[in-house]
């Protein structure tokens, strides 16, 4: 196997004696000019490739500049290149599940679910979507995590046509090794990967038809603030049970 | 001195030469090809899934928010002023969200079969950052990633010369003969390699900084995550030794991959384990769209005429089926 195109269809590389005859490169293609003009954007785009994941909280506060510069960035950001790509690093993580319950106005339960639930939500492709909508809960941003979890829950009454919804952000941790593969000597039991203390209940929140409303409506006015909510989320400590 | 300047002029002349081979030799379009053809599918399959939940998702209200976007679009999160823009911002009609995604959906259709090659590449690209930048952050991952990567690059290069309507089309008209190198395929397909690079990199970088990475313990907590279980191999946990090569072999790849998958005796070494990586992936963890879409990268590495040797006869039974005699002996 060869590269896209160095050795199996480039041109043979040229003889010593067509050295300084063919140093501008392929006589096929592009001009020199053009050679040097799209070099440079090329160097440009690369270094953007490479600084953009290395810019993480450990970096260098000259890394962290250069690609916090409106200059990196006007060119990174609307390309879909400002991120790292830390696929399963540092560590494989922790799973999340978001739990809800929608009542109608009566107090009556609506419809109450977990997501994701491969068994609720296809395909696969779907299923990680909404895997994604639990798991980034947690991901960086000054309070945004309860903001993220109303969101949640306005959707939730929108999508069952309800007037009230609770909704609970769970951990789900992994089974340590040494759980999960018990002890024979001492006579421990394995822990199964859905062993009910492995779960905790992180934090809850509650929004109202009301509170839809008033989200469309600052949607519609153009308002930059989500509404206020009815009540400071519930935070659940560490050791909380599963529900 | 003059010694010193010659050897100097030499250099740099050397330095140029390589970098022209490099970047801009000409190269047959078959594995740019291939690569839109999947790349295609992918995309067309990536954003049909959205069609389940599209106003849920892309609407003003939802799961994502527009006014809760604006704020994690990071508009002063970091200290810096974010460039992200997606044309669902300003979507508030279904109508016109449903008529927008309906055109994405024909143009990665399009894209895929090879019509219009190069306008729907363009499109495709715009579409897909769209998209992805809508969902980001909130419901993104590594697909929309390589989505973007792929799409981008394939409109730079003549992705629709072969295993295209396009190519049908102009057989159709009697252009038989062989497809042109390109050097603008090279640049594509040169591109491609150097993303696919960093994403390796800086994935094996970025598992440095854990610790299960380097006690072993990632594979475990990779196959024992219950939302990622596809297909249950904690049986694995039986192997411990093989969890730790398993461990250890993935940092290692995804390290020496940019440096490795360079050399011709060492590539497909490195190809093989990307195949079997994220097949394992696709199929014990769920990710199967992500793990097909970096296979599809990585094909950027297979040279055009190996490509061929694959392709080409499938593509002649099409051109047969369809055009008959006037198919030639050509692809």
């Amino acid at each position: 196997m060869s590269t896209g195109g160095k050795k199996g269809d480039a041109p043979p590389r040229k003889q010593q004696p067509q050295k300084q005859q063919s140093s501008a490169g392929p006589s096929q293609g592009p001009s020199r000019t053009v050679r040097i003009l799209v070099s440079v954007l090329l160097l440009l785009h690369v270094s953007a490739l490479y600084l953009y994941p290395l810019a993480n909280s450990r970096t260098s506060f000259t890394v962290r500049n250069i690609v916090q510069s409106p200059w990196l960035r006007w060119y990174g950001d609307p390309l879909y290149l400002n991120h790292g790509h830390g696929f399963f690093g540092p560590d494989p993580p922790d799973g999340f599940l978001v739990d809800y319950v929608v009542y109608d106005d009566q107090g009556k339960e609506v419809s109450k679910g977990t997501f994701p639930d491969p068994k609720e939500i296809w395909p696969r492709l779907r299923y990680h979507r909404f895997k994604m909508l639990a798991d980034q809960l947690e991901s960086p941003g000054r309070g945004m995590k309860e903001d993220r979890l109303r969101a949640y829950a306005r959707q939730l009454i929108r999508e069952h046509d309800g007037e009230n919804a609770v909704v609970t952000e769970r951990l789900h941790t992994i089974v340590p090794y040494e759980d999960w593969i018990g002890d024979e000597a001492s006579g421990r039991k394995g822990k199964p990967l859905d062993d009910p203390s492995l779960y905790q209940t992180l934090t809850r929140v509650t929004q109202s038809r009301a509170d839809v409303d008033a989200a469309d409506a600052a949607l519609e006015s153009g308002a930059e603030s989500v509404p206020a909510p009815i009540g400071p989320p519930e935070q659940i400590g560490p050791g909380g049970p599963l529900q | 001195m003059t010694g010193l300047r010659l050897a100097l002029a030499e250099y740099w002349g050397d330095v140029w030469e390589a970098w022209n081979e490099f970047w801009f030799a000409p190269t047959a379009p078959a594995a740019l090809s291939a690569i839109r053809v999947f790349a295609g599918a992918m995309l067309f399959y990536t954003h049909l899934v959205w069609s389940f939940d599209l106003s849920a998702f892309f609407g003003p209200n939802g799961w994502l928010p527009l006014d809760l976007y604006a704020r994690e679009r990071g508009y002063d999160l970091e200290g810096g002023h974010s460039y992200m823009w997606s044309l669902f911002q300003h979507i508030q009609s279904p109508t016109l969200l449903w008529t927008i995604h309906i055109v994405a959906l024909v143009c990665f259709f399009l894209l895929t079969i090879g019509l219009f090659s190069r306008t729907t590449a363009v499109l495709s690209a715009f579409f897909a950052i769209m998209y992805a930048t809508r969902v980001t952050p909130g419901a993104y991952f590594g697909l929309d990633k390589v989505n973007c990567m792929l799409a981008m690059y394939l409109m730079l290069g003549p992705c629709g010369a072969r295993y295209s309507v396009d190519r049908l089309l102009n057989m159709r008209r009697g252009a038989t003969g062989e497809v042109p190198t390109s050097t603008w395929a090279n640049v594509a397909i040169r591109l491609i390699q150097l993303h696919m690079c960093a994403f390796y990199l800086f994935a094996g970088l970025g598992k440095l900084e854990g610790q299960t990475w380097w006690d072993g313990y990632a594979i475990w907590r990779s196959i024992a995550s219950s939302e990622y279980q596809s297909i249950d191999v904690t049986w694995l946990g039986h192997y411990p030794h093989l969890m730790n090569l398993l461990a250890h072999g993935t940092v290692l790849f995804e390290l020496f991959y940019p440096f490795l998958i360079w050399p011709r005796f060492t590539r497909p070494w490195m190809l093989a384990t990307a195949v079997g990586m994220h097949l394992f992936i696709a199929s014990c963890m769920g990710m199967i769209t992500f793990g097909l879409a970096m296979l599809i990268g990585n094909l950027a590495f297979v040279k055009p005429a190996t490509v061929r040797k694959v392709m080409d006869p499938l593509a002649r039974r099409f051109a047969l089926l369809l055009l008959g005699d006037r198919a030639g002996q050509s692809d």
